[in-house]
């Protein structure tokens, strides 16, 4: 598909291609949509095939950014940039200048932080050339504990919506994935007398959590299957489809994994079964909330930005609320949610008011 | 060939994908180098048939902008806008209001104005959304006709060539042969007369041909496939492109080639053709600079002395042109790619002087 098809079909404002020859940098930005504010969204490294696949990526997940930052009530529109290349063997810190500088170049239209193949110190180097990066260590820094906090309230959402009782304890919940964002969550609900069940692909990390929190280690293939309360996907996107759905046997499923259906009928199938399906790009929005909180006219506070974080619980019950009303699937009712607030913004935007 | 490869290729800086689903605006925004300065370059409206075909259009306008701007000694850099539309059909003011909210966006990086398919009065409606622009109608503070300088930078441009050539600035007596008697070429033949040339003019439309006669009786008219054929010191092509090919080369009596048209050499070659034929060529991107220079003064806020005076250096970028052209044995068009590059080398190497903001 052509730039402009893509651009058509999806409603892209922007696609900026970025090349510099002394670090050979090759940088795509993807500016989706601004209704809302500047586009922020994280800048991954990949090392692509073909560049058109570096394309598609940036398409995608700047699209999905300006439905995550609307759904978290935040001012900022979708963005995404991707780098080819190889994050461990083609960076240089004349690549991540040249970034920076491009990010510069687009005067605050596009705020970038770290995500796939960059991190912190990435940022720090970029931002020797642009004031438009967020997630700095010294500010909003590691977003895993805030994606944590968010999944954990989204769940007890969940928890409320089926069982008309936020609480979690004696619940069984099956997490996938043991990385930062499932090591922290693990944490909140087992301090809520949540049994634990947990699998990881490092047994290393399996084995830490079993020793911390006397959780049950399942293999990797078993989590789908076993009897719980609560499915967490933190791991893998793509977890929910033709293979995995009949093997499960909870009555939610809520993790930080992104793109948890494979495809949008598998939020179907989840919703004929009577599964209550926590959208991923809601509940796994905290990561994303708390740096924005940088970019609010106060700048970051850690305890404002957990608040607001911790806000997820009225936005997915906001998301049950639409899906129940109209009878559509969680998924499609999130988006819903996204595209009225940017609409009706929109209509508010339209007042003058002199400068 | 993907965009990146031909970005690596060209040199291109930033290729800017803009669209906005109101107005149907599809702009493709090419910076080549901004080494030199802000990218400067018109904005052209064309149904191209493909996206293609307009990403291949501006990648290969902006670099030509580059070595323009640089050959010039201007301080922008190149870069080039297309909307791919139909100029006829599809403009609205929310399309290029929508087109100045996105070079607004860049924050000065791009400056554009009127080029194939958009005239000034378009961007009165961009205007709206970002300062960014030159070649704004005069009552919008443009610097209005751009002919005039044009012309009179092509007067210069011919007087460093007698410089080479005959080794005198003068071009008294000297026959020259005008192609074209349009708004530069009529305002070319001003200054040629008034010096006290010999001349020779042709164009096809004879209202053009008639009024230069009426004005300048001992003026000699020819029909227009006769101009190539004339015997005389410099043949001015003010007119078409493509106008030094295969057919054309054989028939020059000339020992000078300088006008404003552009693209005047069909291909690369023929510029080396006339060097072998020992025909000094001013590369039409620079003597024909003179309308670039004064819109790209309107943002210091037009002064039509100082714009008439950098134009008037056109001259020393020739002279300096035709001096690598000789040291190093190659075209004067190869010459002014040299001098460019290595004006962008070298101001880029002194910009690495730190100065505290």
């Amino acid at each position: 598909m052509s730039i402009f098809e893509y651009m058509e079909k999806y409603g892209h404002e922007q696609i900026v291609f970025c090349y510099d020859r002394t670090s050979g940098l090759k940088a795509i930005i993807g500016i989706h949509d601004t209704t809302l504010g500047p586009a922020l969204g994280g800048c991954r490294m990949w090392p692509y095939e073909k560049e058109e696949d570096a394309v598609y990526d940036v398409v995608r997940l700047s699209r999905g950014m300006t439905y995550k930052n609307s759904a978290m009530g935040l001012n900022l529109g979708g963005g995404k940039a991707v780098i080819i290349g190889n994050s461990r063997t083609d960076k240089s810190e004349e690549m991540l200048r040249a970034m920076g500088k491009f990010v510069q170049s687009l005067g605050g239209r596009y705020i970038t932080a770290e995500d796939v193949g960059t991190n912190t110190e990435d940022i720090a180097t970029m931002a020797l050339e642009t004031d438009f990066v967020a997630g700095r260590a010294e500010l909003s820094g590691d977003p895993s504990p805030a994606t944590a906090y968010g999944v954990y309230r989204g769940i007890k959402a969940c928890a409320r919506e089926v069982w008309g009782n936020e609480g979690l304890q004696g619940r069984t919940v099956a997490v996938q994935g043991l990385g930062h964002v499932g090591s922290y969550l693990c944490k909140y609900l087992s301090d809520e007398g949540a049994r634990l069940i947990v699998t990881d692909i490092f047994p290393e990390n399996v084995e830490r959590i079993v020793r911390q929190f006397g959780a049950t280690a399942v293999k990797p293939e078993e989590i789908y299957g076993v009897e719980c309360d609560i499915f967490s996907p933190c791991a893998l996107g793509a977890v929910i489809n033709d293979e995995t759905l009949p093997q499960l046997k909870c009555r939610i499923v809520a993790g930080a994994a992104n793109n948890q259906l494979r495809e949008p009928q598998h939020g179907e199938v989840l919703k004929e079964k009577g599964i209550l399906y926590a959208p991923d790009f809601v509940i796994n929005g905290g990561g994303v909330t708390n740096v924005a909180e940088e970019y609010t006219a106060v700048g970051y506070s850690h305890d404002r930005a957990f608040a607001k974080v911790g806000q997820i619980y009225d936005k997915l019950l906001v998301v049950f609320k639409i899906a129940q009303e109209q009878n559509i699937t969680t998924a499609r009712a999130a988006d819903v949610m996204a595209e009225q607030r940017i609409a009706r913004l929109a209509q508010l935007k339209r007042m003058y008011l002199p400068e | 060939m993907d965009l990146f490869d031909q970005m690596q290729k060209e040199g291109h800086e930033q290729v800017v994908f803009c669209h906005d689903r109101a107005s149907g605006l599809k702009l493709v925004i090419a910076i080549h180098d901004t080494t030199l300065g802000p990218a400067l370059g018109g904005c052209r409206m064309w149904p191209y048939a493909n996206e293609e075909a307009a990403v291949t259009d501006a990648l290969r306008l902006s670099k030509g902008m580059t070595y323009k701007s640089a050959a010039a000694g201007m301080n922008h850099g190149g870069g080039k806008c297309v909307i791919w539309g139909n100029p006829a059909t599809d403009k609205s003011e929310e399309l290029f209001r929508a087109l100045g909210r996105f070079i607004g966006g860049l924050r000065g990086r791009m400056v554009t104005g009127t080029d194939v398919g958009t005239v000034p009065d378009d961007f009165v409606w961009a205007h709206a959304e970002t300062d960014f622009l030159v070649a704004l109608p005069e009552a919008y503070g443009g610097s209005g006709d751009s002919s005039v300088i044009t012309a009179f930078g092509v007067w210069r441009g011919m007087k460093a060539a007698a410089r080479e050539v005959w080794q005198e600035d003068s071009l008294k007596g000297r026959h020259i042969a005008v192609q074209g008697l349009g708004k530069v070429g009529a305002k070319l033949v001003d200054h040629l007369a008034e010096e006290g040339c010999r001349l020779t003019v042709t164009d096809v439309n004879p209202d053009y041909a008639n009024r230069v006669k009426d004005k300048y009786p001992q003026v000699a008219l020819v029909a227009a496939e006769e101009i190539y054929g004339v015997d005389c010191d410099i043949f001015s092509p003010c007119a078409l492109g493509a106008i030094i090919n295969d057919q054309t080369l054989p028939r020059l009596r000339c020992r000078v080639v300088a006008g404003s048209a552009n693209n005047q050499l069909a291909e690369p070659r023929h510029g080396e053709a006339l060097q072998e034929r020992g025909i000094l060529y001013c590369p039409d991107y620079v003597i024909n600079s003179g309308g670039l220079i004064q819109v790209a003064d309107e943002l210091m806020g037009y002064n039509h002395e100082r714009a008439f005076k950098k134009a008037a250096a056109i001259y020393d970028q020739l002279r300096q042109i035709f001096s690598i052209a000789r040291e190093q044995g190659t075209s004067t068009l190869r010459a002014a790619d040299l001098l460019a590059e290595r004006r962008i080398a070298r101001l880029g190497a002194v910009g690495r002087i730190y100065l505290p903001e």
